[in-house]
């Protein structure tokens, strides 16, 4: 039996495991030791499974994953999404919609010092539903604008998704985060214009609440003022590469426990709090990661990637047209599966590809998250949708998934712009 | 089970906080003061690894670990209860692998006095500390397994 094809059964087997809800990380290393075993020999096998955990858990460019996700947590517990919502809401809150674009607005500054989306659509959630539905926001779209929003968090710097990308396609993680930048304000433009586009054609779903008052906008900046040096000290840290990304992170969750103890938010119990739930998912994404290791040693030994790399580039295809059907592909599985297990698992086979046909590996991989993120907000598997859910168990699933239509749409139109002009995501990167 | 839950949580958040704090002085030992704190990096490596396998265990206990849900929420209750005890022991089986051979790795670790690069500690006991780790993993492995069979997982804390 060829190695293609052996590969090729192998990932017919993890998507049976998975099916059948075994963990995805524990399904990877199965299918991974199983197929090493079978192609080699078991013994070899058994020393990468006392070998991968190993080198994986103490391996110090992953130490990334654990501390933004500490960052993250500790942003959660200390209130900051509070105070940008409340900033965003003195702002723009009064206009038509306002409240939704403080929603998108938060959003995308909760993401600068918080890679999770899922953090992200939990905590504007808590803050930002009550709020739209007080003022007579309609269910559906105050809901989608809350969901559209969290997926910022895996796209704007610092990212977990995006640091994964980077180990495991040896790319500079500081440029992977640099890259994502332009793309995310991007986002945020085109969020913020599908709510002023939506509010004009239907002014009841977001009608305007208060009136603006200077003097409360200008005194609400003072709550946000935490965010903007955390994301200042740890991206133009990277940027000038005064800090290698594992330590950015370390000095942004550091930062982050300072200045909540220093203002009072962050006290032994909530620290703790954060520090357990940092602990917690950091287990269950380095088991994924584990599973990526030991699959990986199998996968190359099957030249699986190779050849397929060298199949698709010998296609009468356009690359364009490759890209496409990849897309697409990845638009699929992001209904299915968890983001990062998507890039954990399909990245060794498909960055080959994407290099064999011509593109930026830096490129494609704000072009993947992008469309992985699309993944967390469309039917039958959308995990911010399912969290603003448990966030609010009176919503309907239907509804939320109704309000986020428009914002998936936008977010289509957007990976067509980072097809188009690859400069908006490989400027900066290219600068530094 | 629940203070090996909590114990479980509470070693792998020593840990993370020990990470970060190690990272952060050596920057600021480094870019401010001009000064390498010895091993710095080694203990950082090593308490990373001591965090992901207690945070494991965590992710164990819980139940967090990342799991495909499409089929199971279309299926009912019998038919979530045969993915849940297929799941669970997969989950079991594969860390008794991980385990033992984690434990071989103390061994040899142990064996070949491995240590730390600037100030020579031996590095065998965090390699422990991971694999007891596993072992606690595999401890909710079991309970979850069992509770699987019992029909009793999806009512467990």
């Amino acid at each position: 039996m060829s190695g293609e094809l052996i590969a090729l059964l192998s990932f017919g087997v993890l998507f049976g495991l998975m099916l059948i809800r075994v963990p995805i990380g524990i399904a990877m290393i199965l299918v991974g030791f199983g197929g090493f075993g079978t192609m080699i020999a078991f013994n070899p096998a058994l020393n990468i499974l006392g070998q991968a955990p190993l080198r994986t858990a103490t391996d110090e460019v992953f130490g990334v994953i654990p501390l933004f996700i500490l960052m993250g947590t500790l942003a959660t517990n200390s209130g900051l999404s509070q105070e940008l919502y409340k900033a965003s809401h003195a702002w723009v809150g009064h206009r038509r919609g306002g409240l939704a674009l403080a929603t998108i607005f938060a959003s995308g500054g909760f993401a600068a010092i918080c890679g999770s989306s899922v953090a992200s659509a939990a905590t504007l959630g808590k803050v930002a539903l009550p709020e739209m539905l007080r003022y007579g926001y309609r269910p559906s779209f105050a809901s989608g604008t809350i969901a559209s929003g969290g997926t910022l968090g895996i796209l704007i710097p610092p990212s977990i998704v995006l640091a994964v990308y980077g180990i495991l396609t040896e790319q500079d993680i500081a440029r992977l985060f640099i890259a994502g930048l332009v793309p995310g304000l991007l986002a945020i433009i085109l969020y913020a214009a599908v709510i002023a586009a939506l509010t004009n054609w239907k002014p009841e779903i977001g009608p305007a609440s208060g009136s603006f008052d200077l003097r409360t906008a200008i005194r609400s900046l003072a709550g946000i003022w935490a965010v903007m040096l955390l994301f200042v000290f740890v991206i133009g840290g990277i940027y000038v590469g005064f800090f290698t990304p594992t330590e950015a992170a370390a000095m942004g969750a550091g930062g982050t426990l300072i200045i909540g103890v220093l203002r009072g938010r962050l006290k032994y119990r909530n620290t703790l709090q954060s520090l357990k739930e940092a602990t917690r998912l950091t287990g269950a994404i380095f088991i994924i990661a584990i599973g990526a290791v030991v699959f990986g040693y199998f996968l190359t030994i099957t030249r699986a990637p190779q050849n397929f790399a060298t199949f698709v580039g010998e296609l009468p295809w356009s690359p364009n047209t490759v890209l496409l059907i990849i897309i697409l592909g990845y638009v699929i599985l992001g209904m299915f599966l968890d983001s990062l297990a998507i890039i954990l698992l399909t990245v060794p086979i498909m960055v080959p590809v994407v290099q064999e046909l011509g593109y930026d590996p830096i490129w494609f991989g704000i072009l993947l998250v992008m469309v992985v993120e699309i993944g967390l907000i469309t039917p039958p598997y959308g995990m911010n949708v399912f969290v603003l859910k448990s966030v609010a168990p009176n919503l309907k699933l239907g509804d939320i998934y109704r309000g986020v239509t428009p914002f998936i749409a936008v977010d289509l139109v957007r990976v067509a712009l980072i097809v188009m002009f690859p400069v908006i995501v490989l400027y900066l990167p290219q600068s530094m | 089970m629940r203070q090996l839950r909590d114990i479980s949580e509470l070693i792998g958040a020593i840990a993370l906080f020990v990470v970060m704090a190690l990272i952060f002085s050596a920057v600021i030992a480094r870019q401010i003061f001009g000064v390498i704190i010895p091993d710095a990096f080694d203990f950082s490596r090593m308490f990373l690894g001591v965090l992901v396998f207690w945070g494991i265990a965590s992710a164990v206990a819980w139940r967090s670990l990342i799991t495909a849900d499409f089929l199971y929420q279309a299926l009912g209750p019998a038919g979530r209860r045969v993915l849940d005890l297929l799941g669970s022991l997969t989950t079991f089986a594969i860390l008794s692998l991980l385990c033992w051979r984690l434990w071989l790795a103390v061994v040899d670790a142990y064996g070949n006095g491995i240590r730390t690069q600037d100030i020579g500690v031996p590095l065998w006991p965090f390699y422990g500390a991971a694999a007891l780790a596993f072992f606690a993993a595999l401890i909710f492995a079991a309970r979850n397994a069992y509770l699987a069979l019992t029909g009793h997982l999806e009512d467990a804390e």
